[in-house]
């Protein structure tokens, strides 16, 4: 670490986050709001949805991108939800059968969407994406018409009053924030909910473990280079297709716990905007397409939550108006997708048009490094 | 048998099913008391609102810049367009035309530097388009709220300030290209002889567009850039030129839209507006990197025709309205296939 | 890696796997149900009334402890309610007034969502002082919207 901090070349490899940070700490003041009530915010908000972030890391290393087929598991994890609460298993009881119910849902569609991707080499981004439109429309179709009418369902309460299909909202109570209040720590006039970020941090630990594994290095020399890989005897297709199953697990899981926190479920949205915001978090926290650290996730979350939060007040301060806050906050989350992928395509070219140009003496691409947890 | 094997094969299952779907969908009708001719009236009316918008596709397909997600950039385009045309009070044919001639020079200018953008990112256009589309679209929500307009019929009551989130076109141009010659036969049927020849009109010269010399140098690049490179044509600057063709033909689209539906819409309304003018492109028969005008033809009138005869036939059927359901499925279904067909690098 | 059968020991392998395989389906079978017994949650009410037929008198006032739970103190005529998880319960009161019995314990049946305790009844060393109880659940026509194409942040195509 003698290497002298180069301010330029950090800003240069980190634009979207700088660029929120500067922007979180004009609107920050602005906003008016009392550092308790943001810090506590944002606590909440880190148990809340660092997971689901987190299920975006394994495909990213294999090389596949953002994981926008991570609704599925998000899906998986509300079917779960909506049959624990049918039957009334409540606590902390009623997550975890959530998630075994939602266990087989989401391999099952995991493997689907993995075999998907695989057909659609080079724009698995894309394709994720209108995956997760296609099952979105499945899903409608399950909850809507066949609860109720073909697969039994016990509760009148959760039941439309035509005799089938899931009400807009279900009522969460029987299991809200049960996790987060299983070890609910409270200092220095916040509450921390311990258990929640206990699950976290064994996911963490899971991350940094399976990376070491023969099954993680797999993934990760696929993510580096699918030819040579193949060439090297790793099966890339059945590899590809585990990272996507593993993710569409941890996104089942994660919205889970994402929704003991709301308490509510909006059956039909709640999924919708999972992929978008997950994406937008991993992003901002200055992950790339090719390469997503631990940290990144929690940067991310952070950043990205603290402009939630401040954005409408700030508005609603300088505009009079609190929609032009949220509007900023949309354009700026969508903006730093596009900027996010934007920056790695450009550079992606740009290290290619040098190789190609034969200039190249360092054969270590800046994107690749692999990334250091 | 065989070249029917051969010709499915080629044309895809989904479509023939598709294709097959619809037709059973008139036949029942009557059935089950749909009345056929409001339904054909529907569907032309519809084929005509959203056909621009899928040629609007149709450049950027051929000189191989993917499927068009950011189709929303055009459609703010058009947005300025009519909104500016309303504030300066333009009317009827006016009103139209003149939205059209004020929409053309931004759409010309967001298509110049969203290319620009998409040259910097060859083999990711369509995820970076998507995201491109939608951050525009919120921000342009924010100007809708800010800019200076003032024309009442336009503006927040209560406030006088703010564009509302739709706004009636039913005293500036309304049904002005629908009702233009429109035919009418019997009680239920009206033809909008005006917008269909509109919509032709822009086929025709998207058409002519792509037997000049800048048209065939665009599909050139489109099927194989490196030997367009050797035959002298610039890549990056055919791109350009399709991005900025299918931004201003997105412009037109919405105004055409508009015009027909009777009312702007603003704010998020535009966000998914490429999805279902991709998925008409799809079923018509392109594929990611070939389209052509009878797609854009075939498949809107394929697609709006399911659209319009699925909640009315299904649901007299079943009794319940499971069209949402089948729009969605059907519609990403076939962007799906699309996206996951090998592409065939001959033909 | 399925397709790859080692030099002879391909049948070993599969009846391994096989193995493995059913294991964790009998794992994961054997979890569900645990977790499906220990959390079913059921509605327990607790009434401290008279009988109708005066079979047993109301307390005038009696601490009921259910499970591990807090005790609840209770008055003539009340009546409360306890969320509980899992099937089996003990109750147990402590009063002044003097009672057959003070401590009992019930099962309730894996279908049943609530079940409403009499304490008199238990007091007196009944031994059905518990029974089911059904709400009859009114049809609510607030939240009956089905979803809408309108949905401001809907986040899927529309035309």
């Amino acid at each position: 670490m003698t290497k002298k901090f180069d301010f330029k070349r950090f800003v240069d490899d980190n634009v979207v986050v700088v660029i929120f940070l500067v922007l979180t700490a004009i609107a920050t003041p602005i906003s008016g709001l009392s550092a308790n009530y943001i810090l506590q915010d944002i606590f909440t908000r880190i148990g809340r949805n660092s997971f689901l972030v987190f299920s975006l890391i394994l495909p990213i290393m294999a090389g596949m991108g953002i994981n926008f087929g991570m609704v599925l598991g998000a899906m998986a994890g509300q079917l779960g939800l909506i049959w624990a609460v049918d039957w009334n298993i409540s606590g902390v009881w009623g997550l975890g059968f959530g998630v075994l119910i939602g266990l087989p849902i989401a391999i099952g569609l995991g493997i689907v969407c993995g075999s998907v991707l695989n057909r659609a080499k080079g724009r698995e981004m894309a394709t994720g994406y209108i995956l997760g439109f296609f099952m979105d429309g499945v899903y409608q179709f399950v909850v809507l018409y066949l609860m109720g009418a073909i697969i039994p369902m016990r509760s009148a309460a959760l039941t439309l009053s035509r005799g089938y299909g899931v009400r807009n909202t279900v009522n969460l109570d029987s299991v809200r924030q049960s996790l987060d209040k299983l070890l609910m720590v409270k200092a220095f006039g916040l509450n921390f909910p311990i258990a929640t970020y206990l699950v976290i941090a064994l996911l963490c630990v899971f991350i940094i473990w399976f990376r070491k594994t023969k099954l993680g290095q797999d993934m990760r020399a696929i993510g580096q280079d699918q030819p040579v890989s193949n060439a090297s005897g790793i099966p890339v297709e059945k590899t590809r297709i585990i990272a996507i199953v593993m993710s569409t697990v941890l996104a089942m899981i994660g919205q889970i716990i994402f929704l003991q926190n709301m308490g509510n479920m909006a059956t039909y949205n709640a999924h919708r905007q999972t992929g978008f915001f997950a994406a937008a978090a991993i992003l901002v926290g200055g992950a790339s397409v090719t390469k997503a650290t631990i940290p990144n996730v929690f940067v991310g979350v952070v950043l990205l939550h603290l402009m939630y939060i401040v954005m409408p007040r700030a508005g609603a301060q300088l505009f009079g108006s609190a929609q032009i806050g949220e509007y900023f906050r949309d354009a700026f989350s969508y903006g730093a997708i596009a900027l996010a992928l934007v920056l790695h395509a450009w550079r992606k070219r740009r290290g290619v048009a040098i190789d190609r140009a034969g200039m190249r003496q360092n054969t270590v691409d800046p994107d690749a490094k692999g990334g250091v947890v | 048998m065989r070249n029917f094997k051969e010709f499915a094969a080629d044309f895809g299952w989904p479509r023939i099913i598709i294709f097959f779907f619809l037709i059973a969908l008139f036949i029942g009708a009557p059935f089950v008391g749909v009345s056929v001719s409001t339904s054909f009236s529907d569907v032309f009316n519809r084929f005509g609102q959203n056909a621009i918008l899928v040629l609007a596709l149709v450049p950027m397909v051929q000189s191989g810049c993917g499927l068009n997600f950011g189709l929303p950039v055009g459609i703010i385009a058009g947005l300025l367009g009519s909104t500016l045309a309303m504030q300066f009070g333009l009317t009827g044919w006016f009103g139209f035309f003149g939205a059209v001639a004020i929409c053309l020079p931004f759409a010309a200018l967001f298509g110049w530097l969203y290319g620009l953008l998409l040259n910097k990112v060859k083999g990711e256009e369509m995820t970076i388009a998507m995201y491109v589309g939608f951050s525009l679209v919120t921000f342009f929500s924010i100007l809708w709220l800010l800019l200076p307009y003032s024309s009442p019929a336009m503006v927040w009551g209560y406030t006088g300030r703010g564009l509302r989130t739709t706004i009636t076109l039913e005293n500036f141009w309304g049904k002005i290209l629908n009702n233009f010659l429109a035919v009418r036969i019997g009680q239920n049927f009206t033809f909008p002889t005006g917008m269909i020849l509109f919509v032709a009109l822009c086929a025709f010269l998207v058409y002519l567009f792509f037997r000049t010399k800048t048209g065939t140098a665009m599909t050139a690049v489109g099927s194989n850039a490196d030997f367009a490179r050797a035959g002298g044509v610039s890549s990056d600057k055919m791109r350009t030129v399709s991005v900025m063709l299918s931004t201003m033909l997105g412009a037109v689209g919405i105004l055409v839209y508009q015009q027909s539906f009777g009312f702007i819409q603003l704010y998020q309304a535009p966000l998914f507006m490429a999805f279902p003018a991709i998925a008409a492109l799809l079923i018509g028969g392109a594929s990611v990197n070939k389209a052509s005008m009878v797609n854009v033809l075939v498949g809107t009138l394929l697609f709006q025709g399911i659209l319009t005869m699925t909640p009315s036939v299904i649901n007299s059927v079943l009794q319940t309205d499971m069209s949402e359901v089948i729009r969605i499925v059907l519609s990403n279904g076939m962007i799906l296939y699309a996206l996951t067909r090998k592409t065939k690098v001959s033909k | 890696m399925s397709d790859k059968p080692k030099n002879g020991n391909g049948a070993a392998v599969r009846t391994r796997r096989f193995v493995v395989r059913a294991a964790i389906v009998a794992v994961y079978l054997a979890l569900s149900v645990f977790v499906f017994l220990n959390g079913r949650g059921h509605t327990l009410l607790i009434d401290n009334k008279t009988l109708p037929d005066g079979g047993a008198q109301a307390f005038r006032r009696v601490k009921v402890f259910i499970d591990g739970q807090d005790p609840l103190e209770m008055y003539a005529r009340d009546r409360e309610l306890v969320k509980l998880t899992g099937q089996t319960h003990r109750v147990r009161i402590e009063t002044q007034e003097g009672a057959t019995r003070l401590e009992a314990s019930f099962r309730i049946d894996l279908k049943t969502d609530m079940v409403l305790l009499s304490i008199p009844k238990m007091a007196a060393g009944a031994d059905d002082f518990w029974e089911p109880f059904v709400v009859v659940y009114e049809k609510q026509s607030r939240d009956e919207e089905l979803p809408s194409l309108d949905d401001p942040v809907l986040l899927e195509p529309t035309l």
